[in-house]
């Protein structure tokens, strides 16, 4: 036999977590946020000393520059331009199909772009407008085939997309490079800046036709993912393959459809990123838009709301970090690089808490300093210990009510009502007099206690010992006046909601 | 003379191979473990930072005009490295293992943020001893002059230390692999964590262990082409993340067998090298020769899903988080 070896045992295990409330959720994210805010501010100070204080404002010279209020249009479109590529791969991840490829498929409609306009460059007959809806069609269509040859053999042969995704993206920046080269014989390396088919100026505003755009089409997939069918089928896919054939759909077509939609968004950030922004073609041209993208949509649970969110938060972070580090004379790509990374690990790991939380074993020391730490908590802001047990026969109460209110008529309701008390201990008999004797009683003896004069200690001891008990006696009278008013009310409350979940729930019983 | 070329075009192969295979062998070992470390690019980057730190470390202890000491020129940076990139590892590990965190997204982030913390410090080491003292000495590992004809001098001798480090690391990390019973419970935690749990293998100590000990790996293939490749003339602008990703499709190339990734890494190397030895190749030519790797894994990984054969295939618990209450 095995000898039992003494193990270190952690006082606590992790438990996946149903569903949480969606206070606690943002509280959690929120407390992320700020951590990399703050953090980001240290490495900052750290790489440059003294600029604490500056960097937070620097950070906010992302959104908003007082100096050129017009680069607000900038941020709208990094951001625009990051929300597009997360909602061109939401469909994708819905129904668990992890492409990553958004950065090749980007990448090769910006090939495309740049290669048409400079094409029709050298013929100078033709107009603008025609330019830009060649472009539009050949680089969407450029990203539909980028997007689709994965699709392809997902659905046939099972390929690992992971896989074949990433590698398409390298191929596609390597076309780039090919392309560059190609075209660049004069040994400059970059290629020519493209003059024609640029997206109109609005308002000659810079970028204002890309917002339009990007605004235009995040709408229409918004309403794509929540209120078609098409959707629908998606997150059906994504639940599970199997119930998806079951019930007659064609999971085969689905994944190409899907994708081919992701494609052709995709292709149209990288018709933005030529046509309305960079003007030319550069090997880094995309610049991690793809990954980044990926990184937003997960984040955002692939919901419509959160993903502008946290594309918002991203393009603060790159611009914000991007002035801060100029100011500080730090390199500015690396250090926006090592910020948003920062970011996103720290939202990451928020993820953690959101679907786990931790369960502290039985008698360890932990559970009774956080035992502790509850009843201080409870103590401090309710009066009294006992609103745990208060909260718990809430929530039996309500589910009782929930549940059985359809057999109850209105007598047996109120009666009911009339009975329900959640309060697990009565509460005590306390009013402002009482409370105010008691002050009396420990201010005299307070007074009592500086002007008498002791023989010995025992007896200066034994006087103290009544004066903190009659200190004891004044603060546990406030306590209760605390917690007699919040039990009261929340009583009165309770009961209250008690009787709205009745008659809704007797009403629908009785239109039945 | 054309012999001459072509000997210096496989001693060059062999050195960026180096490269690919302390790349490719520590992703191997992570992924058998099941876990997909997207991250590798941004971990070779950190190496390739802890390595150049402990290299400058050690060069500052030193007078200006002292000879370096060989065997502290080697021992620094592999040590650094291996420290940095284990730590890259550590993040990854603590993120999927412990938070439990989708390793694709965690992947992802962990390059960004290495990528650009390593380009950032490495701007900050001046290389003015390294290329000429530290390079130098790095090259070969036996001292002496072959011909330029010599094929087996100037190919299998002239090689630095890193060249034969990575092939003793591939070597020994695939007979561990696959001759061992350490070896043989990671693949089972690859394969079937929970099954793996309930014979008594604590997957999540042997997750760690492969994340980190691979990442070490890896990160000295970020010091070897710092200095090996480039002769200790670096930049803040190395393409190291490209290697990184050029190992990651090198373990799907050769199908999670980290003996095939010996050979595979000649092949990524030679198609890598091939562009400067070729008489009258252009640029573009150049360009295109980087892109094959690609097309040729993502081949690989089409015939092999066409045939689904058992012994091809990624491990089956591959990019999966485990929870033992899952079940």
């Amino acid at each position: 036999m095995k000898s039992e070896t003494k193990r270190f045992k952690l006082p606590f295990h992790v438990v996946k977590r149903l569903d949480m409330p969606k206070s606690q959720y943002w509280t959690i994210k929120v407390c992320g946020f700020f951590t990399a805010f703050l953090l980001a501010a240290i490495l900052c100070t750290i790489l440059s000393p003294g600029t604490f204080g500056i960097f937070f404002e620097r950070m906010a010279y992302g959104i908003y520059n007082p100096k050129d209020p017009k680069e607000i249009f900038d941020f709208f479109e990094t951001a625009g331009l990051l929300i597009l590529v997360a909602f061109a791969l939401a469909p994708a991840f819905k129904m668990k199909f992890w492409n990553i490829g958004a950065e090749g498929q980007i990448a090769i409609s910006c090939l495309v772009t740049a290669l048409i306009t400079y094409g029709f460059e050298k013929n100078t007959h033709v107009s603008d407008t025609i330019i830009i809806f060649t472009c539009l069609v050949a680089a969407i269509l450029a990203g539909i085939i980028w997007a689709v040859i994965p699709a392809i053999f997902k659905a046939f042969f099972n390929t690992n997309e992971v896989l074949f995704t990433l590698m398409m993206n390298y191929v596609a920046t390597s076309l780039i490079s090919v392309f560059i080269a190609i075209i660049c014989t004069n040994g400059s390396q970059t290629f020519p800046y493209l003059n024609t088919g640029s997206l109109p100026r609005i308002f000659n505003i810079k970028y204002l036709c890309s917002i339009f755009i990007i605004i235009v089409v995040v709408a229409l997939m918004i309403i794509y993912l929540k209120k078609t069918k098409h959707g629908y089928e998606l997150s059906v896919v994504g639940a599970s393959v199997n119930t998806a054939r079951y019930v007659g759909i064609n999971v085969k077509k689905v994944i190409i459809r899907t994708m081919i939609l992701s494609g052709a968004i995709s292709g149209l950030v990288g018709f933005l990123l030529v046509a309305g922004h960079q003007h030319t073609l550069t090997a880094s041209l995309v610049d991690g838009r793809g990954f980044t993208g990926v990184l937003i949509a997960w984040l955002g649970q692939f919901e419509p709301g959160q993903m502008i969110l946290y594309g918002f938060l991203v393009a603060f972070f790159q611009r914000g970090s991007t002035k801060a580090a100029s100011y500080a004379g730090i390199s500015k790509t690396d250090f926006s690089a090592i910020v948003t990374g920062m970011f996103f690990l720290i939202v990451i790991a928020t993820e953690f808490f959101v679907n786990y939380r931790f369960l502290v074993e039985k008698d360890s020391k932990l559970r009774i300093f956080l035992d502790y730490v509850e009843r201080t908590y409870n103590e401090l802001f309710y009066g009294s210990n006992d609103i745990k047990q208060t909260k718990e026969n809430i929530q039996k109460g309500k589910a009782f009510v929930m549940s059985q209110s359809k057999n109850m008529d209105e007598s047996q309701f109120k009666e009911y009502l009339d009975g329900f008390n959640p309060l697990p201990s009565p509460l005590s008999e306390v009013n402002k007099e009482v409370i105010l004797n008691n002050k009396k009683e420990l201010l005299a003896a307070k007074k009592e206690f500086k002007q008498a004069k002791f023989n010995n200690k025992q007896e200066k001891a034994e006087a103290y010992e009544k004066v903190r008990a009659l200190n004891n006696k004044y603060s546990d009278s406030k306590l209760a006046l605390k917690w007699n008013k919040y039990a009261t009310k929340k009583v009165a409350k309770v009961k209250k909601s008690f009787a709205v979940i009745y008659a809704k729930n007797t009403k629908n019983g009785g239109s039945k | 003379m054309q012999w001459a070329i072509f000997i210096a075009f496989l001693a060059k192969t062999i050195k960026s191979a180096a490269v690919f295979i302390f790349g490719s062998t520590g992703e191997a070992i992570t992924e058998k473990s099941g876990h997909l470390n997207m991250g590798i690019p941004g971990i070779m980057c950190m190496g390739a930072m802890g390595g150049l730190l402990g290299e400058r470390i050690y060069i500052s202890s030193v007078p200006a005009t002292a000879p370096l000491n060989g065997f502290m020129i080697l021992f620094m940076p592999i040590i650094f490295a291996m420290l940095f990139a284990a730590l890259g590892g550590l993040i990854f590990a603590f993120f999927t293992v412990t938070l439990k965190c989708n390793h694709n997204v965690t992947g992802l982030t962990l390059t960004t943020f290495g990528v650009g913390l390593s380009a950032y410090f490495i701007g900050l080491i001046n290389t003015d001893r390294m290329g000429k003292d530290v390079g130098l000495a790095v090259q070969s590992l036996f001292s002496g002059t072959w011909d330029k004809n010599d094929f087996f001098g100037n190919v299998f001798l002239s090689q630095s230390f890193f060249t034969y480090l990575a092939i003793i690391v591939a070597v020994v990390a695939a007979i561990i692999l696959s001759r061992t019973r350490i070896g043989l419970n990671l693949r089972a935690c690859g394969e079937n964590p929970a099954a793996a749990d309930a014979a008594g293998i604590n997957v999540d100590l042997y997750r760690y262990l492969a994340t980190i000990i691979g990442a070490a790996i890896a990160g000295l293939g970020g010091i070897t082409f710092e200095l090996d490749v480039l002769k200790g003339y670096f930049n803040a602008r190395d393409a190291i993340d490209a290697f990184g990703w050029l190992s990651l499709s090198l373990v799907i190339f050769s199908m999670w067998k980290p003996s095939v990734c010996i050979g595979a890494s000649f092949i990524f190397g030679a198609l890598q090298q091939i562009g400067d030895y070729l008489p009258s190749s252009s640029n573009a030519q150049k360009q295109a020769f980087l892109l094959l790797p690609y097309v040729f894994t993502i081949i690989v990984l089409i015939i092999t899903s066409l045939f689904n054969s058992k012994n091809t295939q990624p491990p089956a618990g591959l990019g999966v988080t485990y929870f033992r209450e899952d079940r």
